[in-house]
């Protein structure tokens, strides 16, 4: 592929320029794009399954949630250092994200969809049902902080998703992620080419699962508090899922740059208050139907 | 005893109204192929309208009811012209994975009508005034006429539909067109035509299913979300493309909801019918009566 | 109305952006809000209408007030985001607003990390406070001006005490929405219905996301109680069209908090004839200086204020005097000044709880001071029942509803 190398100054040059952020734009700024790099991971996480196993996965904050919400009540209800509580939260985020590898086997296109998107409704249900435990829609704060610094949490997230990204753009280019591919083309054929479909699922989910659980047990450390609307919502799923398609799926950093793109431009939009949000969805659209394949092919070209 | 009647008439009722607030995303997927996200959207603006003609101008019912249907059908035709028809005749979209693009457009679309109805109507939900006043009471129970009314109104629509699609020769083109494109334009249908009146046929139902569901449930923009997710439940458990599987869908999710609530408790009203949509896909990947 | 409200804007902007070119520095104040909702712009409106009128008057001390709005469009990031852009890039000394409780819970710990004021001015969840009181040192700089889900529940039975006596109504049936924010209320309910001598009959939480309330109102039918307590927010128009259109013989009293907005008459066609719900405030005399806010509310916006209206426009009022005692904007000496607070405000005589209270910063709640009102829909106007001072009618029983 004429882009790869492409595909790599692009990444290169986003995690530099970011890189510098903390030194030239204001703090809040800085705390902006914090946000954005955890949830840049999210979208990377999905575009990975996406890509590599053709599904749309309206998910992902099934694993995300679980992350976060068993993190944040393992640091409350526990007297355990904070980097257990955050293993603890990844571990369950994991074990969600293999909850999905069985649907995942059986169905298909919009049935494999429907699994995915009742999994959140029901975590959102058990969230509201278990509220003396979780804070129901009014969520919990969280005792445990890394650090109060503006530009170290910057770092932290800066570093966490350049590592996600790198990891995930190696596995999507190894063998894993083209027999994920090909299995997901045409899995009769990748079947009798003795390849075990089901390990790499259950491999696939898992990697997604990780990456997307420890960076929402990481959000919700900075934030100080988790709640539905935060880390489970039907509405963060529908802003990973756009951010990625216009960002440039099957690519891991497009949606990168998705991500920067929708919440950049919500803040920038400020301004406009209540209409901010229309415009950006507007915008979002207008990007959709010009660039198909995904604010990235600004800078790679066509695929 | 009562008890028995009570869930029969009242989950009857309920059900009623879902299955005719989802026909009309089943009905674009069937022929269209086209998984419309902004569905519920759709049907929160005829509710919003109706309700805002009959309130601000004190026009009668049925005109504010018909002013919610045009307003339906022109978004309809919007979503179609500016969203559906330009990523159908994309090439630079690889067939196969304009699924997920009109997927990603319609949830945009959504999301920009939504905002716009909170911008202009406040994001608190609104009720359309009773078609009928007066209760009945039966079982125990007292039951409004307006929703008898509204639930054998659904059972008229959901036929009417059935009689336009299977007897008519418009109906039966749909039909065809559901089945394969490719043999329609072979036998010289214009699938633009097919596509002009899918989208105003699909306007009209939402319209008037929008009017119904303000007038029972009462709408507000951010309920256009959880209809979505209704309708998107409730079709691909019936399997995608079959009406009268998301017929039967509708009401078996209408019932199980019921029986949630009158007998476990009405706290845990959706979670059961979310169990059991999850072990039907498990033994049914396709859905109970799916083709696709 | 959207452009008038717009063009207001822009002139205020105008004026007070070129006021303060030709004064001293202003004093910067972030109100972060739910903009589209009734509650939220209410917030918005009840904030500049009282920077007006500080501004009018010469200000703080000369320095006249700036407003940086933020809608956090009900999201909890939005929020965070906007928080920290009011405190780094506009250098605000007090951030105030949200009525959603997720949101005031999640910018607590920013306010305590940024050592920034931050005054809720339309929660009512008690863990707010609840923190403040728990950790003081850390939590010190969060304000609650709005009663908080306890108080409510206990508003409630006062006023079915002083004003349903008559009625000799003996039974109750308590049912809320199964949420966080009403299980605290739920409790109160049940301890302090029996002291006012009302049976509870039975008690029921539903999902809020119910579609159908025949089974909940068959259910509340079995036990034929003289009254419905309500916490509904989320839902609340549905059950009130139901009762109304099936003509239920209970009385509906609670809190109820889409029927407290001017609009709910329109939306519920008038269905919310006879519901009886709490609020923090109404066009009522509730002090001296309470209708002639509204009277110039009303002149500004064309609309009554919903409940944030009145907390948020006291909420700038008690900001400003502590900025006059104070003599500074420093952070610590601001937050003694709002502690030693005793104002007479548009919702009543304000004053916080001490760090001792478990309700600490939260506004004292006692007859004489606050109480907040009960409000019912009489005849497409929304009247004042509750307390007796501030009544603008007397409770009315619907005729269909048992006397």
């Amino acid at each position: 592929m004429l882009g790869k190398s492409k595909l790599i100054i692009v990444f290169i040059a986003i995690f530099l320029i970011t890189g510098v952020a903390p030194w030239v734009v204001s703090p809040y700024i800085v705390g902006v794009i914090t946000m954005a790099f955890y949830f840049s991971v999210f979208v990377m996480s999905w575009d990975l399954l996406f890509g590599y196993s053709g599904e749309v996965n309206f998910g992902p904050t099934f694993q995300i949630g679980t992350g976060a919400y068993v993190t944040a009540l393992l640091n409350l209800n526990t007297s355990l250092p904070i980097g257990i509580c955050i293993i603890g939260g990844t571990v369950a985020s994991i074990i969600a994200g293999l909850v999905l590898v069985a649907p995942a086997l059986r169905l298909r296109g919009p049935y494999f969809g429907l699994i995915t998107l009742v999994s959140v409704f029901l975590l959102g249900e058990m969230i509201t049902i278990f509220a003396q435990y979780t804070g129901g829609e009014i969520g919990i704060s969280i005792p445990a902080i890394i650090t109060t610094n503006q530009i170290t949490n910057f770092y932290l997230a800066w570093g966490f998703s350049a590592i996600s990204a790198i990891a995930m753009t190696i596995i999507a280019n190894s063998p894993l992620g083209l027999i994920l591919q090909a299995s997901a083309q045409d899995p009769q054929e990748a079947e009798s080419l003795k390849f075990n479909i089901t390990k790499y699922k259950i491999l696939a989910f898992s990697v997604s699962a990780l990456f997307s659980g420890l960076s929402g047990a990481l959000l919700v450390i900075y934030l100080g508090t988790v709640s539905v609307s935060l880390v489970v919502s039907i509405a963060v799923v529908l802003q990973i899922i756009i951010s990625a398609i216009i960002g440039g799926r099957r690519t891991i950093i497009g949606p990168v740059l998705g991500a920067f793109f929708i919440i950049l431009l919500r803040q920038w939009l400020q301004p406009l208050e209540q209409l901010s949000y229309a415009v950006v969805s507007i915008l979002g659209l207008i990007v959709l139907m010009l660039l198909p394949d995904g604010l990235i092919s600004i800078f790679v070209g066509k695929r | 005893m009562n008890l028995f009647w009570q869930i029969l008439i009242d989950g009857f009722i309920i059900s009623s109204i879902y299955a005719v607030g989802v026909v009309g995303f089943s009905l674009v997927f069937g022929t269209a192929g086209v998984l419309n996200l902004s569905h519920g959207a759709l049907l929160v603006v005829s509710a919003i309208f109706f309700w805002f003609f009959v309130s601000n101008f004190h026009i009668p019912l049925v005109l504010g009811m018909a002013g919610g249907i045009i307003i339906s059908v022109i978004v309809s035709y919007l979503l179609f012209i500016i969203v559906i028809n330009p990523i159908d005749k994309s090439k630079k979209i690889p067939q196969d994975e304009k699924e997920v693009f009109v997927l990603t457009a319609t949830l945009l679309w959504s999301m920009i009508i939504e905002e716009i109805l909170i911008y202009f109507f406040s994001s608190n939900p609104v009720v359309a005034p009773p078609f009928v006043k007066g209760v009945l009471k039966i079982f125990n129970m007292n039951i409004t006429c307006n929703e008898i009314l509204l639930s054998l109104s659904s059972i008229v629509i959901l036929i009417l539909l059935w009689l336009f699609i299977n007897k008519t020769r418009t109906g039966k083109i749909l039909l065809a067109a559901s089945m394969s494109h490719d043999g329609l334009a072979i036998s010289g249908i214009d699938l633009k035509k097919v596509y002009i009146t899918l989208w105003g046929v699909y306007g009209i139902l939402t319209g008037v299913s929008g009017a119904l569901l303000a007038s029972f449930l009462g709408a507000s923009p951010s309920s256009a979300g959880p209809l979505t997710g209704l309708a998107f439940s409730v079709v691909v458990l019936g399997g995608l493309g079959n009406i009268t599987g998301s017929i039967i869908a509708a009401f078996l999710i209408g019932y199980i909801q019921t029986m949630t609530a009158y007998l476990i408790s009405p706290a845990y009203t959706p979670i059961p019918a979310y169990v059991i949509l999850i072990l039907i896909l498990m033994f049914k990947p396709k859905g109970l009566f799916g083709r696709f | 109305m959207r452009y008038l409200k717009l063009l207001v804007f822009i002139v205020g902007l105008v004026f007070i952006s070129t006021s303060a070119a030709l004064a001293v520095r202003p004093i910067n104040v972030a109100i972060i809000a739910e903009e589209g909702t009734l509650v939220g712009d209410a917030i918005v409106n009840g904030a500049k209408l009282a920077v007006k009128q500080i501004n009018a008057k010469g200000g703080v001390d000369g320095k006249p007030i700036k407003l940086f709005i933020y809608d956090d469009h009900m999201k909890a990031t939005d929020a965070v985001q906007a928080f920290q852009r009011a405190v780094y890039d506009h250098h605000v000394v007090a951030v105030i607003g949200s009525w959603i409780s997720e949101i005031a819970l999640s910018l607590e710990p920013w306010a305590a990390r940024l050592h920034t004021i931050y005054i809720t001015t339309g929660a009512a969840s008690p863990k707010i406070t609840e923190k403040v009181h728990k950790n003081y040192r850390r939590y010190k700089y969060i304000f609650q001006l709005k009663y908080n889900a306890i108080e409510m529940a206990k508003t409630v039975c006062n006023f079915i005490h002083d004003d349903l006596a008559n009625y000799h109504y003996k039974t109750a049936y308590v049912a809320s929405e199964n949420a966080a924010w009403t299980q605290p209320l739920d409790e109160e309910y049940l301890k302090c219905l029996p002291k006012i001598g009302i049976k509870v009959v039975g008690h029921l939480r539903f999902s809020p996301n119910t579609t159908d309330f025949t089974p909940i109102f068959s259910k509340i039918k079995a036990k034929n109680p003289d009254i419905l307590i309500t916490g509904w927010a989320h839902t609340g128009l549905q059950e009130t069209v139901q009762w109304h259109e099936e003509k239920l013989p209970f009385l509906i009293v609670g809190i109820n908090a889409q029927a407290s907005t001017s609009d709910f008459w329109k939306k519920s066609n008038g269905a919310t004839e006879g519901i009886i719900t709490q609020a923090e405030g109404s066009p009522a005399p509730i002090t001296s200086k309470t209708i002639p806010f509204v009277k110039s509310y009303e002149k500004m916006y064309n609309i009554t204020p919903a409940y944030g209206g009145y907390t948020t426009y006291d909420a700038m009022y008690i900001l400003a005097n502590a900025i006059k005692k104070a003599k500074t904007t420093n952070t610590n000496k601001l937050i003694k000044a709002l502690e030693a607070t005793n104002y007479v405000g548009v919702m009543g005589h304000i004053k916080f709880y001490p760090k001792s209270s478990p309700f600490a910063h939260g506004i004292v709640y006692k007859k004489g001071l606050a109480t907040g009102v009960m409000l019912q829909w009489q005849h497409g106007k929304l009247e004042t029942v509750w307390p007796s001072y501030a009544a603008t009618a007397k409770v009315f029983i619907p005729p269909f509803v048992k006397k």
